[in-house]
Parts: C-alpha cells; structure tokens; sequence
C-alpha cells in the first residue's frame, strides 16, 4: 500500500477549477518529484494534502487513511509535514522557537530532545543561530530552519514545496543534499519543483503537472530522456 | 497659574493610575488585532461587564458579611469574579459574532463587534425591564416562572445591571502616605502595583509558554501555524479569553477607584485604551502597555496647560496625530505587508 495516495482529486478556488482530477501515489521510501511549471497547480495540489483546501471531488488516503476527515492542524499529527512555498518561517520568532513549533503536537519530551539534536546535526548553522530571529537569517539559512522544522514534528511523509525557489545555485545543491540525506534516514519525500533540472537528480520518481492535469509520469531516467520534459523543462531543444 | 511641583507629581501618579487602566485594556486590542487583524469594537463593554461582576459579586460578599470579616478575601473574589465574567462574554462575543465572519469581507467583522458593543451596553442598562417582561410570560394558564421565583429573579436582575449610575463599596478608602507635602492614596498604589504585576505575568505567558509561541505564530500566518499542528480556532478563542480578563481586571479597579459605574462607562475608556493601543504600535504587547501609560501621562500633562476639560481632546488628538505621522506606533513594525 503506498504511503500517500491522491485519487482523482479536483480542487476550486470560488469557481476556477485549479485541480483536474489528479492522481499520483508516494510509496514509503522514496522520493518523488511533481515538476511543473508556475500556476500548474502544484502549490494547490499541497493545499490540499495540507487539508487547507478541501477537493470537491476525489480523495487523499494516507496509509489507507482519508485524510479529509481531519482539519489542517490535524494532519501534522497523521504524519504529513510540510514545508511550505517560500520557507514559511515565523519570522519574529527565534530559531529554537520555530523548530518547538514544528514539534508542537508531540509531547514526547526526550525523542523530542533528541531530534533537536539530530536536525542541528544536519543543519549545523542553525545551532549557532538558535536564538536569532527567523526574520534576521538568509535565505539558504531559512530553508535550512523551514526543513529543520518540518523534520522536528518527525514526519512519515515530508512535502517540501519548491525549496530551491530564490536561492543561489550552489545553495540550491546543498538543499538537495539535505533532502537525500533526510531520505536515507527513514523519511519519505514528496518534492514540489520549477527546477525539473535538480529534482529530477534527486527524485526516484516524478510526475508532470500541466494546467491541472498529470500529463506525464515516470521514472527519472525516463523523464529526463523525455522530449517534451526535456523542451518545456529542462531546456534542451 | 504658577508651576506647583507637589500638584504635579500628584499629577503624574494620577497618570499612571490612568495609564494602568488604559494599559490593561488596550493589551485586549492589541492581541486581538493580532491574531485576527480586527479591532475588537466591543472590547469596551466587555470592560464594563467586569464591573459590573465585580460589582454585583462585591455587593453579595456586603450581605453575607465577608467584605467587614475579610476584606482582602472579599476584595480577590470580586476581582476573580469580574475577570471570569468578562472573559467568559469575550470569548462569548468571538463565537458568536466574529468566528462565523472569519472568511467575510474585512468591514463585516467590524460592524459585527459595533453592533455587539451596543448590544452589551444595552443589555447590562435594559436588565430589570427584561426582568419583568419574562417573568410576566404567560402561555394560557401557564407561567414560566412561578410566583415564587419571579421576585428573586426580577430582584437579582436589578441588582445586576439597569439604567442607573451603580455604586461600588469604598474598598480602598482615602488612605495613604505623605511624602512632604505630597499624598499617595494606597488604591493608587495597589493599582499600579496589580497592573504591572499582571502585565509582567502576561509578557512570561506571551514569551515562555507553548500558547504564547503559538499565538505569536498565529498572529505572523494562519495557514503555517496550523500546518504546525496549532488549532488556530483555539488559540484565538484563548486570545479573546486572555484578553478579556485583562480588561475585567480593568473594570473592578475602575469600579472601586471611581465608585460609579453605568452601563455606558466602557465607551470612552474603550476608544482611549484603543488609542494607546494604535499609540504603542498595534498587534505589539509591550507596546501596548507602552501605550497606555504614554497616553495617561500625555493627558495629564496636557491638563497642566489646558483646563481640564480638555483631556479627551488631548488623546484624540494625539491619536489623529500618530495615525497621520507615525501610523505603525512607537514599536509598531509595517504590518500591511502580508497580513492581508
């Protein structure tokens, strides 16, 4: 059974149908990239894993579970922990106040201690910045805390929307290496991308989302000797 | 008119006195309009509905002899009283009139929290004409409240509220201490004292504890703090708690300060403690108390120079002079950006 599962879901906003029924699975394990390109609806596909906007029709099952029957702040408790599109960081809040909320449904005080430690390990910038402001770091700096973050709430599934968006290039590399990083240690991860060019390394899998509509899906291999993967992203003519 | 020095340090604690009161109430502004981006319009009735607690509780304690027994006893259960009553309508007015208008254009919340705050002057002044007219109910020969019980509840309702001045016991007398020639009342005294007190307990609570971290993240995203796991319903329904009790603390000390209180009383605090609120930079809790205190000690200082009728003018013309020059407040950050 895969981890997460979308199953034709369509998504309004008022009356402009931003989902045309997608489906795409995630099993555990694995990276998968959605690469598309700006108002695909990538974004929206995340709203409503995040259940912050509910699909008219279709459904997301988490481990078999409906996800619909939970309220937004519910589903960080099922396990789905996000990183939201433009880091999302609390920027009046300091470091460790930021990753306390990322562990803010847990009650586990010890395991919570020790993945304090284990994000400080892979991000070790943010021990050194702990008690500054969110608002104060760079922007390699608050994708670091925005991921930290997410990490703390110790996901099954992390969903990280567009993390290279604005950063520069060699950044952008260090971001993905975290990301494989984080995979190996046990967490499954759905990337959101505009840049198909390092998703598409870091991915085992990855879907193409067009106006709406999956209009592509297939291993990475696959998708980067695709000829129109390769025109709309990835620029090769 | 010659410069009196005893006369204006008299003058200055009468400020902060003031002050504490505005301070006290202008918190619930501000945290509101932190979390939700709303002025809370009814927050000054919310105050007044403290007193009036305050007062009905303090009255009982008369009857049954602890106010002579125990006064301090007396005098802490009126306050907790007062503050549990108007938090309990605060988070009442939320549910009520503000949640369901979560999603609706800007302008509706705020006509709601106009309407709640006539709402609660008039029925705190219409009490006991209520009091009757349900108690005179009749559905053929049924009455829905028996003879025996319609004295007691048409009593407890005129004891409550109505349209008439309210007079609180004189809990802290006119005691006090000299300092050469200059007198200090105790109540001005425990006033500073228990406001500053509450507001140092409110900055722990706002700095240190998981609700107050989750209320600063609610008031910087919604969408992120509830990705968080933060039930953004609760934090702002506790915010409106929180809140309203500040501004119930404001309205028994205010009641045993002034002694009179009106269904009407929570207007004009209402809109000054909203002033120093906008003063010390709105949605900022230390700004606010900033605030309170600034515009209490901006008045009475005016006061030396004009007669003193002219207070109120001096607030309101301080509020229209920060809202043309210095609209975010003394520590107000641009809060435009991405609130909306």
């Amino acid at each position: 059974m895969p981890l997460l599962e979308i199953q034709n879901v369509h998504a309004y906003y008022g009356n402009i149908q931003a989902l045309k029924g997608i489906s795409l699975h995630v099993d555990q394990g694995e990276i998968v990239t959605l690469i598309g390109a700006n108002g695909a609806g990538k974004t929206t596909t995340l709203r409503v894993i995040s259940c912050l906007l509910k699909p008219r029709q279709g459904s997301v099952l988490l481990d078999g579970q409906d996800l619909s029957e939970f309220k937004a702040h519910q589903v960080v408790n099922q396990g789905v922990a996000m990183v939201p599109e433009g880091r999302g960081v609390f920027s009046k809040l300091s470091v460790m106040e930021n990753l306390e909320l990322g562990a803010y449904s847990r009650s586990d005080k010890a395991e919570i201690q020790e993945d304090l430690e284990r994000v400080f390990e892979i991000f070790p910038r943010l021990r050194e910045r702990r008690s500054q402001v969110g608002g104060t770091l760079s922007g390699g700096e608050q994708q670091m805390l925005s991921t930290a973050r997410a990490l703390m709430a110790r996901p099954s599934l992390l969903v990280m929307d567009e993390p290279s968006m604005g950063l520069a290039p060699v950044l952008i590399e260090s971001v993905f290496e975290s990301l494989i990083e984080i995979n190996k240690q046990g967490t499954t991860i759905l990337l959101v991308e505009q840049n198909a060019h390092m998703a598409l390394q870091v991915a085992t899998r990855g879907y193409v989302l067009q106006t709406g509509e999956i209009v592509l899906s297939d291993s990475v291999e696959g998708l980067r000797k695709n000829a129109m993967v390769q025109k709309a992203y990835l620029g090769i003519e | 008119m010659g410069f009196d020095l005893s006369s204006f340090i008299e003058q200055l604690l009468n400020g902060l006195t003031v002050g504490s009161f505005y301070a006290l109430i202008a918190l619930g502004y501000s945290m509101v309009y932190g979390v939700l981006t709303m002025i809370n319009f009814a927050h000054g009735e919310i105050f007044m509905v403290g007193a009036y607690v305050g007062l009905y509780t303090i009255n009982r304690l008369v009857d049954v002899g602890l106010y002579d027994s125990n006064r301090i006893l007396a005098v802490g259960i009126t306050f907790i009283a007062g503050t549990i009553g108007a938090a309990i309508t605060g988070v009442t007015v939320e549910r009520l009139a503000y949640r369901p208008l979560r999603r609706a254009a800007r302008l509706a919340p705020l006509i709601s929290a106009i309407g709640m705050s006539i709402f609660l002057q008039e029925f705190i002044r219409l009490l006991p004409k209520m009091g009757e007219a349900i108690t005179g109910i009749t559905i053929g020969s049924f009455t829905l409240f028996p003879e025996s019980l319609q004295q007691g509840v048409v009593g407890f309702l005129e004891d409550f509220g109505g349209a008439r001045v309210k007079t609180y016991p004189g809990v802290f007398g006119v005691g006090g201490f000299d300092i050469g020639d200059i007198h200090i009342t105790y109540s001005r005294v425990i006033i500073l004292i228990m406001s500053v007190l509450t507001m140092i307990g409110l900055y722990f609570l706002v700095r240190y504890s998981r609700f107050g971290k989750a209320m600063r993240a609610v008031a910087e995203d919604k969408d992120i703090a509830s990705m968080m796991g933060i039930d953004i319903d609760q934090v702002i329904s506790r915010t409106f708690l929180i809140g309203s009790a500040l501004a119930g603390i404001a309205g028994v000390m205010v009641g045993m300060f002034y002694l009179q209180i009106r269904p009407t009383m929570g207007f004009v605090p209402g809109i000054k403690a909203f002033t120093a609120a906008v003063l010390g930079g709105i949605g900022n809790i230390p700004g606010a108390m900033l605030g309170g205190y600034a515009l209490g000690l901006g008045e009475v200082i005016g006061v030396q120079f004009l007669p003193a009728v002219y207070k109120d003018i001096v607030s309101f013309s301080i509020l229209v002079l920060i809202l043309i020059f210095k609209p975010t407040g003394i520590l107000g950050e641009a809060l435009a950006e991405k609130k909306m």
